[in-house]
């Protein structure tokens, strides 16, 4: 089935990327800052260790390298998706138990998730016609309503959810995230 | 004395737009992936609701900056933000420092700079919301900011208030010499009123003369937004997805002959999301064009 004949909904979900026309407007702090009163290592509050992913390190590794002007291929993006509230409760429920990032989450959620179910969320509903009117057009799962989570994805990891996203016939970024996380926490029927 | 990257906002007058504008400048900066940090100086507390968090009471803001403790941060409250929440109880810390202060320790600017420098390399960008009174606090955080964000309205009253931060400017400049406006932001304007928003533009510009630009970009008015915004603990740019879901829940309801859930009361908050982003956008340019300066100097 090629994406083509549907429309995208991308800008419904995630209307018109807010932020990205931002990035590189104030460039990350230089990992150095001398101010006065600077601490003592021992008192600065890091990160939780267990926040401490491949993703994390990556990003505080091209910060701290300090190379400011150009976005590299390793830059973290920001991708939205809304999530409907019993399946965002979820997620941070189990953020907070896990310490992982929703990257991380999202990554374990699909390895997780039986691929015949993900496949049939986004098969279309056979059309309907009611009586002797015009058949309504096929509908599919579109993503619900919801509050706006960012995941930030590598150019990599991104890059493999559109993958996913053309693959399984998704009509976008943020109803594949919705619907694999729906699935994994079990949540997709509470919406 | 400043700490980099650190933005006070600041109004004498109540009602401005203070903590609007500090929440969805911090939401959309975290957005366009800069780690950001949100500290509510004020006992209000505003800052939790507008970002959907349970109010606290501020005991914990509170004794961080008396003891000198980590501060209590919240993380990730949405990707990249977090904040160190206000509430009732930060009101007495002008009392509890002003004592302390009179037997010779510290002030709150003092504590305040402590805390924030043991965290801010964590941060590339740092809000600080201010109370519209509260003197000790204020001049705190004008004491560590290494600049200023004033939004006003475009009443007179709201302009009286301009006169008393630049007052409060004055004096934070003696110990923190880093200080520098921002700029002047008009929030809350009649959308189509552009003769309305230039007159206004000039009476700012008579009151700060040269030493601060007034911002380009300004936040619209759009009551319901803002009631939304609070009722349900979203951004703007939240409420702009939010608002399109709910038309078309709407919509659904009442093909299929039901009368739609009580749902928001905007209908399209995408003209205050763009407002915002260009007040981001407007900004972080400034805070550049800042440091530069100021490493220049
Ligand atoms: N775009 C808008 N148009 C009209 N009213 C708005 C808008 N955004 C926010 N408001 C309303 O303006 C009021 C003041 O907003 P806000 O709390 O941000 O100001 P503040 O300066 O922080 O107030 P305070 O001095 O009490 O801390 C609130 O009641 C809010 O609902
Ligand atoms: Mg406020």
């Amino acid at each position: 089935m090629s994406t083509a004949r549907h429309p995208n909904l991308e800008d419904a979900f995630a209307p018109s990327g807010r932020g990205a026309g931002l990035e590189g407007l104030l460039q990350p702090r230089r990992a150095t800052q001398t101010t006065p009163t600077a601490p003592e290592p021992g008192e600065v509050m890091g990160e939780p260790a267990a926040a401490d992913t491949p993703l994390e390190r990556n990003k505080r590794t091209r910060r701290a390298a300090g190379n400011t002007t150009q976005a590299s291929s390793g830059q973290a993006l920001n991708v939205a998706a809304y999530l409907p509230p019993a399946t965002l409760a979820a997620a941070q429920r189990e953020k907070q138990a896990t310490g992982e990032q929703y990257a991380d989450l999202l990554a374990r959620a699909f390895d997780d998730v039986d691929e015949q179910a993900l496949r049939a969320t986004f098969a279309p509903q056979p059309a309907t016609s009611s009586g002797a009117g015009m058949p309504r057009r096929a509908v599919r799962a579109r993503g619900a309503a919801g509050i706006q989570r960012q995941f930030r994805l590598t150019a990599e990891q991104r890059d493999w959810l559109d993958e996913q996203v053309r693959a399984y016939d998704a009509p976008s970024r943020s109803a594949f995230i919705a619907t694999v996380l729906g699935l994994h926490f079990r949540t997709l029927t509470q919406q | 004395m400043a700490i980099t990257r650190t933005v006070a906002v600041a109004q004498g007058k109540g009602g401005v737009g203070k903590t609007s504008v500090t929440t969805n400048v911090a939401g959309l900066a975290a957005l366009a992936g800069l780690r950001t940090l949100v500290v509510d100086c004020d006992p209000q507390g505003n800052v939790a609701r507008d970002l959907g968090l349970e109010p606290g009471t501020g005991s914990p803001l509170l004794s961080a900056l008396v003891s000198g403790s980590p501060l209590p941060i919240t993380r990730a409250v949405r990707a990249g933000l977090d904040v160190v929440e206000g509430g009732p109880e930060v009101a007495d810390l002008s009392g509890l420092m002003y004592a302390r202060s009179a037997r010779g320790g510290g002030n709150l600017a003092q504590s305040l700079h402590a805390s924030l420098a043991a965290v801010a390399d964590d941060y590339d960008l740092i809000l600080i919301d201010t109370p519209p009174g509260e003197k000790v606090l204020v001049e705190a955080a004008l004491g560590v900011a290494a600049a200023v964000l004033i939004p006003t309205r475009a009443d007179d009253a709201s302009l009286d208030g301009l006169a008393r931060v630049a007052e409060r400017f004055v004096v934070a400049r003696e110990t923190n010499p880093e200080l520098r406006l921002a700029g002047v932001l008009l929030f809350a304007v009649g959308a189509r009123s552009r003769r309305l928003e230039s007159s206004v533009r000039r009476s700012i510009q008579s009151i700060v003369g040269n030493a601060a630009p007034i911002f380009e970009a300004r936040v619209r008015h759009l009551e319901s937004a803002a009631v939304d915004s609070r009722r349900a603990g979203m951004l703007a740019h939240e409420l702009e997805g939010a608002a399109i879901e709910d038309r078309r829940a709407r919509l659904a309801a009442l093909r299929a002959g039901k009368a739609p859930a009580d749902g928001l009361l905007v209908r399209n908050a995408e003209g205050l999301a763009s407002d915002y982003e260009a007040v981001t956008r407007e900004l972080l340019t400034r805070l550049a064009q800042i440091e530069e300066e100021v490493g220049a100097a």
